[in-house]
Parts: C-alpha cells; sequence; structure tokens
C-alpha cells in the first residue's frame, strides 16, 4: 500500500464530522487497508468521498434522520433523498453550498499545511542558521565570549499550523511526546570544552543499554537532553557518526546563572540546562534543524478491559526551590511522588511508586520497553500508588528462573492497565545539517 | 409482520445486502463487504464509506448491534450482528421484493403474448 494513497483516505476520514469519525473512521481505516488489494483505489476514494458528503448533509441537515420516526419513510432516506424529495428548499441549497465550500476550504488547509518548520537561531540581525557569518563557523577560533547569551529562538511554527485550523481535525493531528521549545533569550556556556573519546574508552566510560547502539556519550543522545526528547525515534536524520562518534562535553556556567539556577525548581533547572545546550549544538555543532509532527509508531497506555486497578490518592507537596535536597526514600519509606525500580535475585524486577503521576510510569515502562515510544492516553491525570508491581524481562534467562508476569502482564494484571500497539502524531526534529566540533 | 419492519421498507441495495450478510452470523465490516460481493456474484461491491453510512443508520435503528468490540490486544476486529428486529425487516423486505418480482414476471409474460 501506498503511504501517499493512505495518506489521502486517512486525510478524507479526518474531514468526516466528529460523531461518525469517532465511531467508525478507525474500522474503515481497517477495511480500507483490507480492500486495497481487491478494490481500486480510485474506487475506494469515491466511496470514501461520497461517505463524506453524505455524512456532513447529515450533520448539517436541519432535518436531520429520525430512523425511528414515523415520518421517515425508509432507510434510502439520505442516500436517495432526491428522488424523494420534489426539490430542495432554498434554505437547503443554502446549507448545501455553505458545507460544500467548508469542506472544500478545509481539504484546501490541509493539503497546504507544510511540515517544514525552520527553527532560526538568530544572533542579533543575523540568521544563524541560513548563512553563518564567518565567525561562527570557526568555533577552534571563537572565544568564550562568542558563545553569546543574546540568541533568540523563534518556535516552531508547526503545532500553530494545525492547530490553527480551530476545528476538530486539527485538534486530531496535535502532536503528543512535545519537544522542549526554549521559551526566551538562550542562555549559554561561559565556556564549553568538546573532547572525542575513543570507543574503548567510551565503553568502558558508560554500560551501553541493552540490545541498544546509540552510546549515551553520543550526539545524538545529546541532542535529546537538549530538547527533551524521550525517545530516540524522535531525532531524526543526520551523519551516522551522531550516532558512533563519543564526546565528552564540559560546560561552564556564568556564576550569575549558576546563583540563580540555586533559586529555580527543578524543572526551571533542567529548561535552563537544555537551553544551554541548544546553544552549544547551535553554535559549536552547527545545528540546523525543524520541527515537525509525524506520524509514528508507539505503543498507547491504556486502561484494560474492567478498568485501572488502583485510585487516586493526594498529590505530593510542591518542591520549592529552596527545600533541602532529600533521599528518595527516606525512613526506609518513598517519599510522595517518587518512583523505585529494583532488581530481584531471579533478574526479575520489582517497582514501588508513592503518589506518582502517569507521566513517571510511562517513564518506567520506556525504560523497558524500548521499540516504540510510550503514550500515556489513560485520561488519569491524578496520582497514585503502587505497590510491589513484580515482572520479569523477556530474556530467557530471567524467564527460565521467575514465574512473574511480563511487564506488560504485570501492568495488566495488577495496575489495570493495558499496552496496545497503535500509531499517533509525535513531534520530532528533524536535523538539516550538523558538522563536527572542533575539538578544544 | 410487524408494523416497526415496515416502517424500514424499502431497503436500499446496500442496506439490504449488509442486513442479508448479517443474517449468516457475525461480520466485521470487511467480512460484510466480502459477503454482499460473494451474494451477487461479484456485481454488487460496498465501498466502507458505503457499509458504514448503512451501518450507522442500521445501529441507529437498531436493526444491527454490535456484536464484539475490537479487542486491540488480541487483534480482533470489531464485529456487528442483525437484531431481531433486523431479521423482521429482512424477512419483510424479502416478501416485499417476492412481490415485486411475481409482478414483473406477470408482467413481462403478458408483454411477450402481446408482441
Amino acid at each position: 500500500m501506498n503511504d501517499f494513497r493512505r495518506g489521502i483516505y486517512h486525510l478524507l476520514l479526518r474531514l468526516h464530522p466528529p460523531s461518525f469519525r469517532v465511531e467508525f473512521a478507525r474500522d474503515m481505516a481497517l477495511d480500507f487497508e483490507d480492500a486495497a488489494n481487491t478494490y481500486s483505489f480510485t474506487r475506494l476514494l469515491l466511496d470514501a468521498s461520497a461517505s463524506l458528503v453524505r455524512q456532513w448533509w447529515i450533520e448539517i441537515s436541519p432535518t436531520r434522520p429520525n430512523h425511528l420516526s414515523e415520518t421517515r419513510p425508509s432507510l434510502l432516506n439520505g442516500r436517495y433523498i432526491m428522488v424523494h424529495h420534489a426539490g430542495f428548499t432554498p434554505l437547503q441549497l443554502g446549507l448545501g453550498f455553505i458545507a460544500s465550500s467548508t469542506q472544500l476550504l478545509l481539504c484546501m488547509l490541509a493539503l497546504n499545511t507544510a511540515p517544514e518548520h525552520p527553527i532560526r537561531f538568530s544572533s542579533g540581525s543575523a540568521s544563524f542558521s541560513s548563512t553563518p557569518a564567518p565567525t561562527d563557523t570557526a568555533p577552534a577560533t571563537r572565544s568564550s565570549g562568542d558563545e553569546s547569551s543574546d540568541l533568540f529562538f523563534q518556535p516552531s511554527k508547526n503545532t500553530a499550523a494545525f492547530t490553527g485550523l480551530g476545528s476538530p481535525q486539527a485538534d486530531q493531528l496535535k502532536p503528543e511526546l512535545l519537544l522542549f521549545h526554549p521559551p526566551g533569550p538562550y542562555p549559554s556556556y561561559e565556556v564549553a570544552t568538546i573532547k572525542p573519546i575513543t570507543p574503548e574508552i567510551a565503553g568502558s566510560l558508560v554500560r551501553l543499554p541493552p540490545g541498544g547502539t546509540l552510546s549515551p556519550l553520543s550526539i545524538r543522545r545529546y541532542i535529546m537532553n537538549a530538547y527533551g526528547a524521550i525517545y530516540a525515534a524522535q531525532i531524526i536524520g543526520g551523519p551516522d557518526w551522531l550516532n558512533k562518534d563519543a564526546y565528552r562535553i564540559d560546560g561552564k556556567i556564568p556564576e550569575d546563572l549558576a546563583a540563580a539556577l540555586q533559586k529555580m525548581t527543578r524543572d526551571q533547572r533542567i529548561d535552563h540546562i537544555r537551553m544551554m545546550q541548544q546553544s552549544l549544538l547551535a553554535n559549536r555543532f552547527l545545528v540546523r534543524a525543524h520541527f515537525e509532527t509525524r506520524v509514528l509508531p508507539v505503543y498507547e497506555l491504556v486502561p484494560a478491559k474492567g478498568g485501572v486497578k488502583f485510585t487516586p490518592v493526594a498529590a505530593p507537596p510542591e518542591q520549592k526551590p529552596d527545600n533541602a535536597p532529600v533521599s528518595a526514600h527516606a525512613n526506609g519509606q518513598l517519599l510522595p511522588g517518587t518512583i523505585m525500580s529494583t532488581p530481584k535475585t531471579d533478574g526479575g524486577w520489582v517497582l514501588n511508586g508513592r503518589a506518582i503521576k502517569m507521566s513517571l510510569l510511562v517513564r518506567v515502562i520506556a525504560g523497558n520497553i524500548t521499540d516504540r515510544p510510550i503514550v500515556d492516553h489513560t485520561g488519569f491525570t491524578g496520582c497514585f500508588d503502587i505497590t510491589n508491581l513484580s515482572w520479569a524481562p523477556l530474556t530467557a534467562a530471567s524467564t527460565d528462573a521467575s514465574d512473574a508476569p511480563s511487564l506488560v502482564g504485570a501492568l495488566k494484571d495488577q495496575l489495570g492497565l493495558a499496552i496496545v500497539p497503535a500509531k499517533t502524531p509525535i513531534e520530532v526534529l528533524v536535523i538539516d545539517s550538523i558538522e563536527r566540533p572542533t575539538a578544544n | 409482520m410487524s408494523a416497526d419492519a415496515q416502517d424500514h421498507l424499502p431497503l436500499s441495495p446496500a442496506t439490504l445486502h449488509v442486513l442479508l450478510a448479517l443474517s449468516g452470523g457475525e461480520l466485521h465490516g470487511y467480512g460484510i463487504m466480502l459477503e454482499a460481493a460473494r451474494q451477487s456474484g461479484g456485481q454488487y461491491k460496498i465501498g466502507p464509506g458505503t457499509l458504514y453510512d448503512n451501518l450507522k443508520k442500521l445501529l441507529a435503528a437498531g436493526l444491527v448491534e454490535e456484536a464484539h468490540p475490537e479487542d486491540p490486544e488480541t487483534g480482533a476486529r470489531r464485529t456487528f450482528r442483525i437484531t431481531t428486529l433486523g431479521l423482521a425487516v429482512l424477512s419483510a423486505e424479502t416478501d416485499r421484493l417476492t412481490g415485486v418480482l411475481r409482478h414483473a414476471r406477470r408482467s413481462i409474460r403478458l408483454a411477450e403474448r402481446r408482441s
């Protein structure tokens, strides 16, 4: 099946009225996949288009058919309405014209929603990303002060472009797993050193994730951190060395900023660090990139049949910047808002959490199920406890030694949560160009 | 024949084929499409859009009901089945069509004799 054809068909499905789309669009999409080999694409397209017109007509018709009404002569109503009606009233003609025009407008808007919205790193009036000045392209000769802090970020218009439609279709395209969009001026490291590390040394410094090929010291991982990407799949493109070369990057934070960071909350500190990392990527690696929304295979975390098996608990107290740092398991008990997984002797794991949000559990799941991003579609926004959630990783050794279920089974049995494959719009960063830095 | 069943007559070809397909048992959407094509010897094929337009009406009218929801865990598709009212409507439509056929055959015979 051609992705382009599938995209057109799915676009037609998205243009259906919400009431119809919610109930039948998924079934229609599945049937389209099945029928693609036996039906011509043109026929399927015309069929979906006819359905689109019929459903919008039913939706906006002032005399919406009542299927059990005695006044309704037959099920042919709507389908063969021209046969049964002596003629259209001016009101009906007007509504039909409005409906047709609206559909045409929606199609044009959807087709003109360009996926590419470059990020511009600008320093003063010069566009950093389009035509870098000679001084910018020579990081080795740049003084520490050249990593200026007056870089500004123009947020991606990608999300706004989709949501700007102001329609249910646009809401459906709203991406998940949003990346970090800096809110304002970039802070920068006072000075940053970037040193390549040989693969042998890098291997001894870090333990690579099981089955993973992405070094934690790789630049792709650094970009992930800088943009708040949870999954490697969210950073697209770039040369192969992004995955293989390892670098040690040390940045010195200016004293005034270091003092300011002490007064910030944890999330604010993380945001500032990310902005400094993005600034470094722009200055030293000459990164050009843009945000996109792409429909990617994911796993949805949803309530299993029978619903969730936990009850909401009170949210943990808000962490103040001046709160003294405390251990996550002070006095032998987990602090509210914390989660902890501990290995068992048989190779399995035990997870405990206290007053945690679903996003925290998703993080833990993402560390164990790595082939697709995990998106939270539970609809649960409160906090809950996890007590001794036990599972065995799907490896031969642990499976033989333990009767514990897999993580998927444990989530279902103990928490009433299911993990199901799906496809959903995800925000990604597409790297247009990047250069190796000159070591210093 | 109940008055309720008569209220839904006559049926469109698509509605008739959907009900006829479901009279054999529970089916998912694509199964209905295949069964409708089989019943008509491949001469009448329903596309997904036409199918779900009609299923929406049939569900609202209570002639068809959802048999099993989609099960993402097993990959099982959502299935539909015909209701008692749906069977009554199908039966009434068959009777009506039988009368139409009888009348049509008689008219054709008379026309042939005249010619």
